[in-house]
């Protein structure tokens, strides 16, 4: 049987999955009177229209989350009601850690989102344990850990503010607004998805199975094209994830703040994948003592705690060294700011403006190559794959783009309008879409306004509404495209 | 009304026209023929061997296919109308596996489609690769837009509302007025100056040495499965079509190949178990081109198999007067000699000392 995904960007969620779950949603919510029913109702369908959703990755990804959910389940229920309460949050963090590792390592295969609800449980067992969760409600339980905007990719939302958010949805009525204001967001997560992350995909494809044959700019694109791919692809997923619950009625935890513009590695990570640096905040950083034993054991523990999030991302070196570059990166910027605020109080009240303003647009740019870099690491196969790159940015020399390199960016929509133009007279044409993709991902993620941010404050109108449709067709239309191989031989 | 709502109105109402019109547009032009049959005047492009061939056998008009990898590509139709008389679609899928044979064959035969209300199949030429028999008999050389190929109209979505569909094989062709001659569709993109033995050495790598010899019946198991499974069905259910198999000539290359991964008489037996397995069919005409004196001259090659053009319309005649026809097992056998002796007989030490 042919496995068929079921993810943001498929024509069975957006057209079917999406709006069937929200029509029943809204229909449930308008006439349930009872609150006790009303909930528990709602409930059900979130549970249920979960289990669908992920139903569809197969029956192996499905009897591992069904496993994981049956065996925290039971370990939830022994603290709550086991006099060694202590025990069985070691064994719940320890089984959610296990059943992790085990996946990640034995090479056997990777169910989907594991990552993401085994973070979920731990939290879950820890919070119920520290009495942060008052009481274990299985429906309630199971909302959280399955809610299928959430399930995939997070937000690590802590149980309390999800649970408090999605009770308030519950609540509401359907407001108009809110659901424009949610389709916008939908169109955008969409769009930066459809339509920019997988074309910068198709360069990056090349461009690190091509190492060797890289001229320097195409070396140096595929690294800034990967920092953009990863950037619109999770960025489109967050505003996809959000727009789901403002229709809804409710906030999702903010996990992605225009990360790009961070001006240090510390702020950066206060920018992107904040539910993930909230969570080892809570759960590893401040149990290790954080900055309460002083400076040297402070940066140790950040170290720790950089290097279980470059585990947590992927197996193998490359995920080692890239989490021990963001840890090294994070103590130095973290050595030179307890430095600066020394100084600082001597000479407080002495920066001029301009002076500062060049500094942050420095700081922002210095930022984001290292951030580039190190991502590099993180898609490279191999260590030596990651430092070829690097080699070739220096050793590539001038070389005109490889056909490959550039083709992906040519969309027929837009590269038609070109190919009528006088513009297709000049040898820079067939480059075009290239530097135009580039100029136009460069303003969204470096001046643009986070989209989040955009959506909840514009005023929606007919432009909006209009933006809207585009922006859904543009991506609905090109979800599919036409498979093509190149084969030479049999 | 709520101007929210009157917003939300406008915007599902948009979207409705322009999924609406689109797939409209898709159905009356149906690019890759899977509603009905081409519209006249309209100049398609058939260029997608994956999504154009279902359609194609489906709702084209015809009494003759090609089928086989793409040491079929090169055939042009117009040689089959001209000395066969045959009004001939070619359904390449190259790198085909049996597995892929036997998804478009079932097309071919389905009683119920447009192409088979007009015409019953009189011809399959099909070109049987000796090296894929062995291939996982489920399994297809790449993934299958299903879509095309299955009877649910849900997953037609894919096709209804896409954009590849839209500009390259409406918009394009319509303002360009310029179609694929049907008759040379999926030509390979070799152009002559590629056919010869610089270029074909020059890309040329030998695999490895395997020092393990396979048995003899080393590769029979799996053929027996891929021959029962995927294509012999379609000619017991048919004997009222005539089934030229043709196992295609691959170059003096290919058998340095067999010999360097240790699989040579394994292959030899192979060949006959398939050729004795198809000679009990009366609707069944064999032809072995692998004795053809053109395999050992690399200049008719762009790779270690594939061959000119010229080649093809060697085997048309070849179908037409029954060279290399295939009539026994003495035949088959005397074939095999053949075979073993121009291997035996080749310099392949002279051929790759040379600096190519």
């Amino acid at each position: 049987m042919v496995e068929v995904t079921m993810l943001f960007n498929t024509y069975g969620f957006m057209l079917l999955f999406l709006p069937v779950f929200l029509v029943a949603f809204f229909i449930i919510r308008a006439f349930v009177q009872d609150q006790i029913k009303k909930e528990a109702a709602l409930n059900i369908l979130i549970i249920l229209a979960s289990f669908v959703f992920y139903s569809f990755f197969g029956v192996r990804n499905t009897a591992v989350l069904c496993i994981s959910l049956i065996i925290n389940i039971i370990i939830i229920y022994r603290i709550g009601k086991s006099k060694k309460k202590k025990a069985w949050l070691i064994a719940g963090i320890a089984f959610n850690v296990v059943l992790l590792s085990f996946f990640k390592f034995s090479g056997l295969f990777f169910p989907v989102a594991i990552s993401f609800y085994t973070f979920n449980q731990i939290s879950y067992v820890i919070d119920l344990y520290r009495g942060e969760i008052k009481e274990f409600d299985i429906p309630d339980y199971l909302v959280y850990i399955l809610f299928f905007p959430k399930l995939l990719q997070g937000p690590l939302e802590g149980f309390g503010s999800f649970d408090a958010g999605i009770k308030k949805a519950y609540e509401e009525e359907l407001d108009w607004e809110k659901m424009m204001r949610g389709l916008l967001l939908l169109s955008m997560g969409l769009f930066k998805k459809v339509i920019l992350a997988d074309t910068f995909a198709k360069a990056v494809e090349y461009g690190f199975s091509a190492i060797p044959n890289l001229g320097r700019m195409e070396a140096i694109l595929t690294a800034v094209f990967y920092s953009f791919q990863l950037y619109f692809d999770f960025s489109g997923y967050c505003d996809v994830a959000t727009a789901i619950c403002m229709m809804m009625g409710f906030d999702l935890a903010t996990n992605f703040n225009s990360p790009y513009k961070a001006t240090d590695i510390d702020d950066f990570w206060n920018r992107w994948h904040m539910t993930l640096t909230g969570f080892f905040t809570k759960y590893v950083y401040i149990p290790l003592g954080g900055n309460r034993k002083g400076r040297v054991r402070t940066y140790i523990n950040v170290l720790i705690v950089f290097l279980i999030s470059g585990i947590w991302h992927g197996s193998g070196l490359t995920f080692i060294i890239w989490g021990a570059a963001h840890g090294v990166m994070s103590v130095l910027t973290k050595m030179v700011k307890n430095a600066r605020k020394e100084k600082k109080e001597a000479k407080d009240n002495k920066a001029v403006k301009i002076f500062a303003a060049v500094r942050k647009a420095a700081a922002v740019l210095g930022n984001y190559i290292f951030i580039m870099a190190t991502w590099v690491f993180f898609r490279a196969e191999t260590v030596s794959d990651a430092i070829g790159l690097f080699v070739r940015m220096a050793v590539g020399g001038p070389k005109p783009f490889y056909s490959t390199f550039a083709d992906g960016f040519r969309l027929d929509e837009i590269w038609y309008i070109i190919k009528v133009t006088p513009i297709m007279n000049y040898n820079f044409a067939w480059d075009l879409c290239l530097w135009l993709f580039l100029a136009a991902a460069v303003i969204i993620i470096f001046f643009g306004k986070n989209a989040i941010r955009f959506c909840r404050e514009c005023k929606i109108n007919m432009g909006t509404t209009l933006l809207t449709a585009f922006l859904l067709l543009w991506s609905i239309i090109s979800f599919s495209g036409v498979s093509t191989y190149l084969y030479m031989n049999f | 009304m709520n101007r929210y709502k009157k917003y939300f109105v406008v915007l599902m109402s948009m979207m409705l026209a322009a999924f609406i019109a689109c797939g409209a547009l898709v159905v009356y032009v149906d690019p890759f023929f899977h509603y009905h049959e081409a519209l006249t005047g309209f100049p398609y492009i058939v260029d997608n061997q994956l999504s154009q061939n279902p359609g194609m056998a489906k709702n084209m008009l015809y009494d003759s296919c090609i089928i086989g990898s793409s040491m079929t590509v090169n055939f042009d139709t117009d040689d089959f109308a001209e000395l066969l008389g045959a009004n001939t679609v070619k359904l390449s899928y190259s790198g085909a596996y049996p597995r892929d044979h036997y998804n478009i064959l079932s097309i071919v035969f389905d009683e119920n489609t447009y192409a088979r209300k007009h015409s019953p199949v009189k011809n399959v030429y099909l070109a049987l690769d000796i090296p894929t028999l062995t291939a996982d008999p489920e399994t297809t050389k790449y993934p299958l837009p299903e879509y095309l190929y299955d009877r649910n109209p849900i997953n037609d979505v894919k096709y209804l509302i896409n954009k590849d569909v839209l500009f390259q094989y409406i918009f394009r062709p319509a303002v360009q007025r310029e179609g694929s001659d049907m008759s040379e569709i999926y030509f390979s993109w070799w152009t002559p100056e590629y056919y010869n033995i610089q270029w074909v050495m020059h890309n040329y790598e030998q695999p490895e040495e395997n020092p393990e010899e396979m048995t003899k019946d080393g590769l029979i198991e799996g053929t027996e499965v891929n021959l029962s499974r995927n294509i012999i069905p379609f000619i017991e259910e048919h004997p009222e079509t005539d089934f030229y198999i043709f196992f295609p000539p691959y170059s003096i290359l290919y058998w340095n190949n067999v010999k360097k991964e240790n699989t040579f008489e394994a292959t030899m037996e192979q060949y006959r178990y398939v050729a004795d397995r198809l000679m009990q069919y009366d609707n069944v005409r064999l032809f072995d081109f692998q004795t053809m004196d053109e395999v050992i001259d690399l200049n008719n090659y762009a790779d270690y198999s594939h061959y000119k053009p010229a080649i093809n319309k060697f085997m048309v005649e070849c179908f037409k007067d029954g060279n290399y026809e295939i009539n026994s097992a003495e035949e088959m056998e005397a074939e095999l000699t053949k075979v073993r002796k121009m291997v035996g007989a080749y310099d392949f030490e002279g051929l790759f000392s040379e600096k190519w």
